[in-house]
This record gives C-alpha cells, sequence and structure tokens, in this order.
C-alpha cells in the first residue's frame, strides 16, 4: 500500500500518483448512458485487463462505509463512490494501480506510488494506458486528443498530483501566498481528499491544470519545478521556525507528542491539529522510534471510516476511543 | 447579386441563420421570399425557422432545435452543455466545434492537443497524411495529361480510402 512506504523526499513528499482519464468512442458518456450500457463498460473492460492480476470490486451493492474505507485510501474517488450507475474498480495486488470504471469517464486509471517519484508512476500508468488501447477504442481527436466529459480533462486526460505535507507553511501561515503564486503557474493545491475538500493535518495536493497543448512529458516537468519549490521553501521556513527558538519549537512537538501517545479519548479533529507537529518532530530528529511513514499510516488508518470499519467502532464515541487506543499503541509503545 | 432560389431576379431580401454556429447568409428576391412565406404581403417578416427547413431542407446531420444544436448521439443541447460544462458523448465534440476553441483556449491556454496519440489514432494519422499527398500527386497527373499514373494513383486512393474508413 502506498502510504506505508517512505519514497524519495518522503519528510515532505507522502505520496505521487499520476491519473488518465478515458472514454470508449462506442459509448455515450457516463451521465448519458443507461445501466445496460454501463455493465457493458465494465465488461470490456474487465476482458482488455484479462490477463493482468487484477481484482474487481463492485461497488454497486458495496455498503457506504467500505466505500469510504477505499476512499481514505485514495483507491476511489467521491464521485465513484457516488455514483448511481453500475461501477467498480480494478485493483492490482498491492494497491499501487486502480482502473475506475464508470465514474465521470468511463474508465479513470490511477498509479499511486509512497514517496516522490512521478516519473515512475507515469512510466507504469502509461504502459497499461498502451495495452488496454490494443484492445479497447478510445475516443481521441487528431486535434483535442483523449475526449473527456469534462473539458478541463480533454487532451492528455491526465492528472498528475503529488500529495505533500506542509506544516511550516501552514504554520507560519505563508501557505496561502504560496497556493496564490503556484494557481498563477497553472497548478491547483486541494486539501487531502482532492476537489473541494479542505486541508486537513496541513496535508496538500498540487496538481496540474492544463491537459491540452502540453505534452505529458512537459506536465510534469512543470510540476516537478513547483515541487521542488515547495520542498525546499517548507524545509527553509521550518529549519528558521526551529533556529528561531529551539526551544519553544521542542515544546510545542513534545506537548502535541504526549497528548497522541497519551490521551484516551482522541477526535479525529484533534488529532488533525496534533499529529503535523507529531511529524515534523520525526523528521528533525527530536522524536524517534518511529518514522514518517508510519505516521502517513495513522494518518490514513485513523479517518473515520478505517476506525469504524478496522476497530470495530459504530459512534463517535467509540471511534475516539479506540482512534486513542491505537496512537497510544504506535506512538506510546504500549502493550497491546 | 441574384436570388439564390430562382436565381433569376435580384435578391432584395438579406437575412442569416446561425446553424451549428456558422453564420449562413441568404439572399433571396421578394417574390420567392413571399413565395416561402418568408414576407406577407405587407412586407413583414414571418416564421423564418419554417423558411429554413424548407430551403436548407435535408439539414444533414445535426438537427436544430431554433437556434439550439442538439448532439445527434445523445441528445445534449448546447444550452445544457453551456450550463454543465460537461459533454454527453464523443460526438459532441463534433455538435459543439464551433464553441470548442475559445473555451479550450480560455481552460487550457491552448486549442489543440499536443500530448501522447494512440498507436490506432498515429497510424491513421499517417494513412491520412499518405492520402494527401497521393491526391495532389494524382491532380499532377491530370493537368499534365499524364493519364495513366492518373488513373493508377485513382486506384491506390480508392484502397487507401477504404483502409481509414476501416
Amino acid at each position: 500500500m502506498w502510504y506505508k512506504s517512505n519514497g524519495k523526499d518522503g519528510d515532505i513528499v507522502i505520496s505521487s500518483r499520476i491519473r488518465l482519464a478515458r472514454n470508449l468512442k462506442e459509448f455515450r458518456f457516463c451521465g448519458k448512458m443507461t445501466a445496460d450500457e454501463a455493465n457493458a463498460i465494465i465488461e470490456k473492460t474487465k476482458n482488455a485487463l484479462d490477463g493482468r492480476k487484477f481484482k474487481f470490486i463492485n461497488l454497486s451493492n458495496m455498503d457506504k462505509t467500505d466505500k469510504l474505507l477505499m476512499l481514505e485510501q485514495h483507491l476511489i474517488s467521491r464521485e465513484l463512490a457516488e455514483s448511481r450507475l453500475p461501477s467498480g474498480v480494478f485493483t492490482d495486488k498491492d494497491n499501487e494501480i486502480s482502473v475506475m470504471v464508470n465514474e465521470e469517464d468511463h474508465i479513470r486509471m490511477q498509479c499511486i506510488t509512497g514517496g516522490y517519484d512521478l516519473d515512475g508512476a507515469y512510466e507504469k500508468l502509461n504502459a497499461l494506458d498502451t495495452s488496454l488501447e490494443e484492445k479497447l477504442d478510445f475516443a481521441f481527436d487528431e486535434n483535442y486528443g483523449y475526449l473527456t466529459k469534462c473539458p478541463t480533462n480533454t487532451g492528455t486526460g491526465m492528472r498528475a498530483s503529488v500529495m505533500l505535507h506542509l506544516p511550516g507553511l501552514a504554520i507560519t501561515g505563508n501557505i496561502n501566498n504560496v497556493i496564490a503564486a503556484v494557481n498563477k503557474l497553472g497548478i491547483a493545491v486541494r486539501g487531502l481528499y482532492g476537489e473541494g475538500s479542505k486541508s486537513a493535518a496541513c496535508i496538500y495536493q498540487v496538481s496540474n491544470q492544463v491537459t491540452l497543448g502540453i505534452t505529458e512529458e512537459e506536465t510534469l516537468e512543470n510540476l516537478k519545478n513547483v515541487v521542488d519549490m515547495l520542498i525546499e521553501k517548507e524545509r527553509q521556513v521550518t529549519k528558521a521556525l526551529y533556529d528561531n527558538n529551539p526551544l519553544q519549537f521542542k515544546d510545542k512537538v513534545g506537548r502535541a507528542y504526549a497528548t497522541l501517545a497519551g490521551a484516551y479519548i482522541m477526535t479525529n479533529d484533534e488529532f488533525m491539529k496534533l499529529i503535523p507537529y507529531v511529524r515534523m518532530g520525526v523528521n528533525m530528529g527530536i522524536i524517534d522510534g518511529v518514522d514518517s511513514a508510519a505516521i502517513n499510516s495513522l494518518i490514513i488508518e485513523l479517518s473515520p471510516a478505517h476506525v469504524s470499519k478496522l476497530m470495530g467502532a459504530s459512534n463517535a464515541a467509540q471511534r475516539d476511543e479506540k482512534r486513542a487506543s491505537k496512537l497510544r499503541e504506535v506512538l506510546g509503545k504500549e502493550e497491546k | 447579386m441574384l436570388c439564390s432560389k430562382c436565381m433569376q431576379r435580384e435578391a432584395n431580401v438579406f437575412f442569416s441563420k446561425i446553424t451549428n454556429g456558422v453564420k449562413e447568409e441568404y439572399k433571396v428576391c421578394d417574390v420567392c421570399a413571399k413565395e416561402l412565406g418568408l414576407i406577407g404581403s405587407s412586407g413583414v417578416m414571418l416564421n423564418m425557422n419554417d423558411f429554413i427547413s424548407d430551403f436548407v431542407g435535408k439539414g444533414i446531420g445535426r438537427k436544430t432545435i431554433g437556434t439550439t444544436l442538439v448532439c445527434p448521439t445523445c441528445g445534449c443541447t448546447l444550452s445544457e452543455f453551456s450550463k454543465t460544462s460537461k459533454f454527453g458523448c464523443s460526438e459532441c465534440y463534433n455538435t459543439f466545434k464551433n464553441y470548442l476553441p475559445p473555451l479550450m483556449k480560455r481552460l487550457h491556454g491552448n486549442a489543440v492537443h499536443t500530448g501522447k496519440f494512440p498507436e490506432k489514432a498515429e497510424s491513421i494519422n499517417l494513412k491520412k497524411n499518405k492520402l494527401s499527398e497521393l491526391k495532389a500527386k494524382m491532380a499532377k497527373a491530370v493537368e499534365t495529361e499524364d493519364f495513366e499514373t492518373a488513373a493508377k494513383l485513382r486506384d491506390e486512393i480508392k484502397e487507401l480510402s477504404k483502409e481509414i474508413e476501416g
């Protein structure tokens, strides 16, 4: 699973993700098609993926918590979770590549990897796209490229995004200026769960906006230039924050850590507020015994649907209790 | 200027109609205009839509409702598209093609794809280039009255066209 590995620049970059949007030429787009057509698309995709080790997860008869679980793991999008058409997702064995069927577009395939590796993710996904192309007729136009339901994806149909942990920029109040500057470069900044979601735990998703008149390689280069700059600024600002008053910095980190490692009731809000300090403390060597990938796992696995489903909590009070107990186990090294 | 219907009398009724986003100008004489119900005896304009459907008649491909475009494949209308900004199917890109360049320019700063081509599209593209090359050659052969070469080229063009339509 992508969030369990600590990749390149893992102190700041949590994951890198590439998404390609494709539609089948012979079908109308989602929204204009029938349930029968939607089922036919699932069938065609299944056949095209034949021979690869993909598992199909049918979302049509899945309960809401299970869908939220997959959403929290970034394996499916909110749009797919809420789709009223027959829909599903094909995933490979370590959930690195997933192929969503009947989301906004007929096919949305993504590759998500831990750390900073956009090129690697693109290479893998592009290979899958090329092999699917042999078996499926994608809607394509010489002038407009890959045809998508929304004109904001027309062309390459590619969205490249990087999930960044930017507590330094957020705490010092620089983040809004940074977002405004980055937006001018054709790069969007969104919260933890993509479009429309607010930032939680100082996590931001940075992605390309332009898909037409630009090659895939240029898109990756542009995004990497911006991400490189963000990584550098975040490191600078965190160092300045520490150098400015080391005692105060360590005190903040230590208090956040002590609360998370020792609490018996932990709400999602409090967790999201404190965890960035702990992650910074881990990166700066103030806290040892845990690595930043373990913190990433906590951020994903202590989200509400995960706690409900995997830890068997059925209401908010139970969730807060289970969340605290997991934190004591991971951070406080408490016996199970 | 002659009336575009009878091609005999001088045209003195001018009007334009927007179809598929393309402005088409019509010029007819007042006799034809009356016949078409375009002007009444008082000379007042009437029922332009009927006139258009009679006159353009054959209305190949796209349907129009009033001045609204409708995609023949999915039924998406221009107003629906402009309201939701979502295409209903890939044919919509063709139906609304006259509206797309400014929209794409605004969204992307560009209106022409430069990224990946599927291998299939790439080979069709090559064939299309070859086809226009052959057509140019044939025109030249006809011009120089080299009919033997022209006939050979014509057969090649026929063959290639078939492949492209595939």
